[in-house]
């Protein structure tokens, strides 16, 4: 996930509020004793305190054109949204662009939060992270030209590039130096080493890496992990009858949604019904410019004669009074197009049996 | 969290507290401006004719703009369709003028001969266009039109 893509015109805690009625548990997944209301209230109110933004509970989320939260702010309204879904696997693509260093640094650590707290898996790419982002995650990859030159531990990564005999240079952050070995026109080689005896295509890194002990690590934890998965079935036993707890009524079995369709219709009407009543200005301009229509047609065909007279003139006032009307609803062509993006995201947020294949084989 | 037909669903649903009061409003005004049959039985047919051809052609344009990813698209398309549903409501272009080979937009007439002059006799049937069931009626189905019911109504008032 890259953008925030939200409705600008709801406030922060509307739109958990949304997320949440279409995700929360059925009573299957909950406490007993604890309604569907009660559990999302509480489970909203967790997530804006873990994230440190309850004092935008009741602020526009905003956008470009529309005054709400900050930037910062904003991401991690991304991130709480992204919560309540309780995914097991999440990739965040470059989302600290446009953050400042200090806000990058809250985001990571909500992203932290997050895997600690809910035991998921997070993979997260980033561009121009400090030292502090980098220190917050369990492993680093490297790629170059889509190749796997490194997959370690953080703290290992830049001993790993210095045998290899790639120079790094004095106040150098330690992504910006993995960064820069991948780059011919931004790489240093140690004294006396050229690229003669240092790996420096993209092959050959990928080879150095293989031989290197990381590798064996790896292959080893890896063969380790899938043994235990063949023959410990438990896991994915109670995996599966998590997802299937957490069903509400109505949503099939095979379906990948947590809600029935009839639920997820509900919890849309409310979302759109209060972001209609927001909207103040478009309420009232809407009904003024009715009215101020609706005159102007009545001055026009005022008093139509009761005779034969009064025939024609009656026909084309029944066609143009909803012809009006139907001019007026052309620009919810325009209102479709808006909510595009927030309804592409939220649509894809659900689970699908391939992906909790997928899952199963990575976590860890 | 949703899948895509619930969102035009929704979205109907959340609108008609609000499109209901502004075309009741809307209605009250011109119907008793103008002086049209003023019983009970003729504003709330009115009323929720006008109010039917709204819901349909709102979710008609919303229609397009779910399709079609942008808006010049959506628009430029949505019109095309529109100013042949507008043309062939049965009021700007009377249904002796129609093309032949357009009147699946509009309709098709029953019983054709018994009047020698008339190719076409009345009552005619709708397929797509939810103008012409608004404004013209559908015979065969006995839902009087709003057009049928004011000539009508005309004619009896003004017989009194």
């Amino acid at each position: 996930m890259e953008d925030d893509t939200h409705i600008p015109t709801l406030t922060v805690g509307q739109t958990l509020d949304f997320a949440l009625s279409t995700k929360a548990p059925g009573s299957g997944g909950r406490l007993p004793g604890v309604s569907k209301e009660d559990f999302s209230v509480q489970v909203r109110d967790l997530l804006l305190r873990m994230l440190n933004i309850s004092h935008t509970k009741s602020t526009l989320v905003g956008d470009e054109f529309v005054r709400g939260v900050s930037g910062g702010e904003r991401k991690r309204v991304s991130i709480a949204e992204m919560m309540t879904t309780r995914a097991r696997v999440q990739s965040w693509d470059n989302s600290t662009r446009g953050l400042d260093a200090s806000t990058a640094l809250d985001f990571v650590k909500g992203l932290r939060i997050m895997t600690d707290v809910l035991g998921q898996t997070t993979f997260v790419s980033l561009y121009q992270a400090g030292e502090g982002i980098y220190n917050l995650f369990d492993k680093v990859m490297v790629l170059d030209h889509g190749r796997q030159i490194y997959f370690g531990p953080p703290s290992e990564a830049r001993a790993y590039f210095e045998d290899l005999g790639f120079r790094s240079l004095p106040r150098q952050s330690t992504l910006d130096y993995l960064v820069g070995c991948t780059n011919p026109h931004e790489r240093q080689f140690a004294p006396g080493r050229s690229s003669l005896d240092v790996p420096s295509t993209p092959e050959a890194l990928e080879m150095a890496f293989r031989a290197s002990t990381h590798y064996k690590t790896l292959m080893s934890d890896l063969a380790a992990y899938e043994k235990e998965q063949e023959e410990e079935k438990k896991d994915q036993e109670a995996f599966r009858a998590a997802v299937m707890e957490d069903k509400r009524k109505g949503a099939a079995k095979k379906s990948p949604y947590t809600l029935g369709f009839v639920g997820q219709v509900k919890a849309l009407t409310v979302r759109q019904f209060q972001m209609r009543l927001q909207d103040r200005f478009q309420i009232v301009s809407s009904y003024l410019l009715n009215i101020w229509v609706a005159l102007a047609i009545g001055i026009v065909y005022l008093n139509l004669p009761l005779t034969g007279a009064g025939g024609y003139t009656r026909a084309t006032l029944l066609f143009i009074s909803p012809l009006v009307m139907v001019f007026d609803s052309q620009g919810e062509i325009g209102l479709m197009m808006v909510s595009r993006g927030t309804m592409d995201k939220q649509v894809n947020w659900r689970a699908n049996p391939s992906e909790i294949a997928t899952e199963l084989m990575c976590i860890r | 969290m949703y899948r895509r037909a619930a969102y035009p669903i929704a979205n109907m649903l959340a609108d008609i507290p609000f499109s209901a009061t502004r075309i009741f409003i809307y209605n009250i005004i011109i119907y008793f401006m103008t002086r049209l049959d003023r019983t009970g039985g003729g504003f709330w047919t009115y009323h929720l004719t006008v109010y039917l051809i709204f819901l349909v052609m709102q979710a008609f344009f919303r229609a397009f703009g779910l399709i079609f990813r942008d808006f010049d698209t959506a628009f430029r398309i949505s019109v095309v369709f529109f100013m042949h549903i507008l043309q062939y409501a049965g009021v700007w272009v009377p249904f002796a003028a129609m093309k032949r080979w357009l009147f699946w937009i509009v309709s098709y007439f029953v019983g054709v001969g018994g009047n020698s002059s008339v190719a076409y006799t009345f009552p005619p049937q709708y397929y797509i266009n939810p103008l012409a069931y608004g404004t013209r009626g559908d015979g065969s189905l006995q839902i009087c039109s709003m057009l049928k019911i004011f000539f009508f109504r005309m004619g009896c008032s003004n017989g009194q």
